[in-house]
């Protein structure tokens, strides 16, 4: 029995320690402006862009659907717009998607993850807000229900700080 | 990265989808998974499982589980006597009444008729910091058995999630009521000597990790360590002792060790190819302070007909050591340690498990499934034949049909 | 006790452990947004099947445990 004991303390003392040496991944895309991104995205030039990447095998995307179209339509009037940047591989996932989750803001398709490459997106949802000059000014991973509230004041918030 | 104005326009579509005021909210789902299990033994036992599964993942992102096994087991079972070329009669457990085996023939207890019932429950949340810990809870009880576990565990990711490592621990306790009360381990089963109630402590602490090998691929390992004490002993299993014709002469109760440590390792390789099937092989080592070490390899392919049906071929192949206190039986002048037993599952043997499952999904994401295989399991124990016994039966070969119903759907 | 092969259940924890801190290690994967396939159900562990399993092997062998975690999935946040 003591041999077990040690032996369980031994392997606790290894998982521990593999908990704090394990490296930090999380790293913030640097701020691009919207220019170099996507001629598409220059549509939206002078406005408040919530950029959200998205793919239809993706749970909390699909979560954060009725959050973003109440966040669209709430928002619209404010020289905002949320944009959706579908990164399925194949457009006819993407298709199925959306005929049983709509969505009332404009979606792009990147099946290549050019868009996501370039933001070094680091988790499925990611969302980044974009000020109307182009610039990343937040940014937001994975996506739970509870959080919609305070993400939406958060977004109210820099826009009126602005 | 560099990006060019050409490539974009190339790569980027543009579609504005504007479906008006269709929020379509995203109800919270139970995803549910029940079957119906039937095992079924050549003339020995059956049994009958219906199994349910809820699931549900919450608002803040944690996931609580239910999940409900009912097994109701009838047939017989080997009772670890050897065969004789007369007539065997035992006292049952209870110690009322008795059952007689016809010569010839391995002694088979018919008395196992057993409903047994667990609940667990599980919940598995996200930390601040993106880390996840579950906590589980289970009890199962029987009407001579009634067990109690409780585990807790953590997962963390590294490299954009595509390496995951688990740790979990658990402790169970067993409360084990014999019927007609614990046999003295050892003692000749005529002096009907016994004990009252039972118990025994499990700790387990396992690790895994997974890797994401590419986009179609992934591997893990995970290794083990499980210590148990208390009552290991089967109180319902006999050993023979023979004389020098192979006929038996007297009967023991069976006498397994007080702990027992028990370690495995479990590999598992998983890809999915091009053309849109799924290939699945899996090892697994084990190795206990009993002297059994085990070998066990399984396989699947699964083969998507299409997007609807798929059939899954299964081969499964398991190999196993025998307890150094195993013996077949015991000789007239018996020397045994302080533990004995002659329980087949604990003697060298190998199995062989070949079947498949037919999956049927629809448009909504239910699956219907039918699984379907047959289990062989052979001694490989090599002991001397005396007397009589040349002429008998010496292994409890076991032939058994495995049946499984699925229907899998959320509400 | 067998300390051999204990030993050797140690040795392959170590490496286990050691390949996490590895940096080849960390360039293999996909990127977040690259995982349609493996967040696929075929993917996953089937639980139920892997529990039935478990049960009817636990009661005709003498070695149990060893079923697997969870792995791959959509890896969403």
């Amino acid at each position: 029995m003591y041999s077990t004991l040690t032996k369980l303390i031994q392997m606790l003392v290894i998982f521990s320690s593999l908990i704090w040496v394990s490296p930090n991944s999380f790293a913030y895309a640097e701020t691009l402006t919207l220019h170099k991104l996507s001629p598409e995205l220059q549509n939206y030039t002078g406005r408040w862009i919530y950029l959200d990447f998205w793919a239809s095998w993706c749970a909390p995307c699909q979560a954060s659907f009725p959050f973003m179209n109440q966040l669209h339509q709430q928002m619209q009037s404010k020289n905002f717009t949320v944009v959706a940047v579908n990164v399925d591989e194949n457009r006819q996932d993407a298709d199925i998607f959306l005929q049983t989750t709509p969505a009332s803001f404009p979606i792009l398709f990147d099946a290549q993850g050019t868009l996501p490459s370039a933001l070094q997106v680091q988790a499925m949802p990611t969302s980044y807000l974009i000020n109307p000059e182009g610039q990343i000014v937040w940014q937001h991973q994975g996506f739970l229900k509870k959080d919609a509230e305070s993400i939406q004041q958060l977004i109210q918030q820099k826009i009126q700080g602005n | 990265m560099q990006l060019t104005k050409s490539n974009l326009i190339s790569q980027l579509t543009i579609a504005s989808m504007t479906c008006l005021g269709a929020s379509g909210a995203v109800q919270a789902e139970w995803e549910v998974d029940s079957a119906m299990l039937i095992y079924d033994e050549q003339d020995r036992v059956s049994a009958v499982e219906p199994a349910i599964s809820l699931k549900k993942t919450q608002e803040d992102g944690s996931v609580i589980g239910v999940k409900v096994v009912v097994d109701a087991l009838t047939g017989a079972s080997p009772n670890g006597a050897t065969a004789s070329d007369q007539p065997q009669t035992f006292t049952r457990p209870s110690g009322k009444g008795s059952y007689t085996t016809p010569a010839g023939e391995i002694p088979l207890d018919d008395t196992f008729k057993d409903t047994r019932a667990q609940v667990s429950a599980s919940y598995d949340a996200p930390l601040a910091s993106g880390e996840r810990y579950n906590l589980g809870l289970s009890v199962s009880s029987e009407y001579d058995f009634t067990s109690l576990s409780l585990n807790g565990g953590m997962t963390h990711y590294f490299n954009q999630k595509n390496t995951t490592l688990n740790w979990g621990v658990s402790l169970t306790q067993d409360m084990i009521r014999p019927v007609g009360g614990a046999p003295i381990g050892s003692s000749d089963i005529s002096l009907q000597r016994k004990d009252g109630d039972e118990q025994r402590t499990t700790a387990e602490a396992r690790v895994g990790i997974s890797q994401v090998l590419d986009k179609r691929s992934l591997i893990q390992a995970s290794v083990g360590l499980a210590s148990s004490s208390g009552y290991h002993t089967d109180p319902y299993k006999f050993v023979s002792q023979l004389d020098d014709n192979g006929r038996p002469v007297a009967y023991f109760y069976e006498n397994r060790p007080d702990n027992r440590l028990k370690t495995y390792l479990h590999t598992n390789y998983r890809r999915h190819l091009s053309w849109g099937d799924t290939f699945d092989a899996s090892y697994r080592l084990t190795s206990d302070d009993w002297g059994i070490t085990s070998h066990t390899v399984e396989t699947k392919y699964r083969w998507n007909w299409n997007e609807k049906f798929s059939l899954t071929p299964k081969v499964r192949y398991y190999q196993q050591t025998a307890a150094d206190f195993y013996q077949h039986h015991l000789d007239e002048s018996p020397e045994f340690g302080d533990h004995l037993s002659s329980d087949s599952r604990l003697s060298e043997l190998s199995a062989f498990t070949v079947g498949a499952k037919l999956a049927y999904r629809t448009e909504s994401g239910s699956e219907f499934s039918l699984r379907l295989e047959q289990y062989e399991q052979s001694s490989d124990d090599k002991h001397a034949l005396l007397g009589v016994q040349e002429s008998l039966p010496q292994s409890s070969d076991l032939s058994a049909t495995i049946v499984q119903f699925g229907y899998k759907f959320t509400f | 006790m067998n300390w051999k092969r204990n030993l050797a259940f140690g040795a392959l924890l170590a490496s286990l452990f050691s390949l996490n801190g590895c940096s080849a290690l960390s360039e293999i994967g996909v990127k977040p947004w690259e995982r349609g396939i493996l967040a696929k159900p075929e993917m996953q562990e089937n639980s139920m099947d892997q529990a039935f399993d478990d049960h009817i092997y636990f009661s005709k062998e003498a070695a149990s445990g060893g079923s697997g975690f969870a792995a791959g999935g959509c890896g969403c946040n």
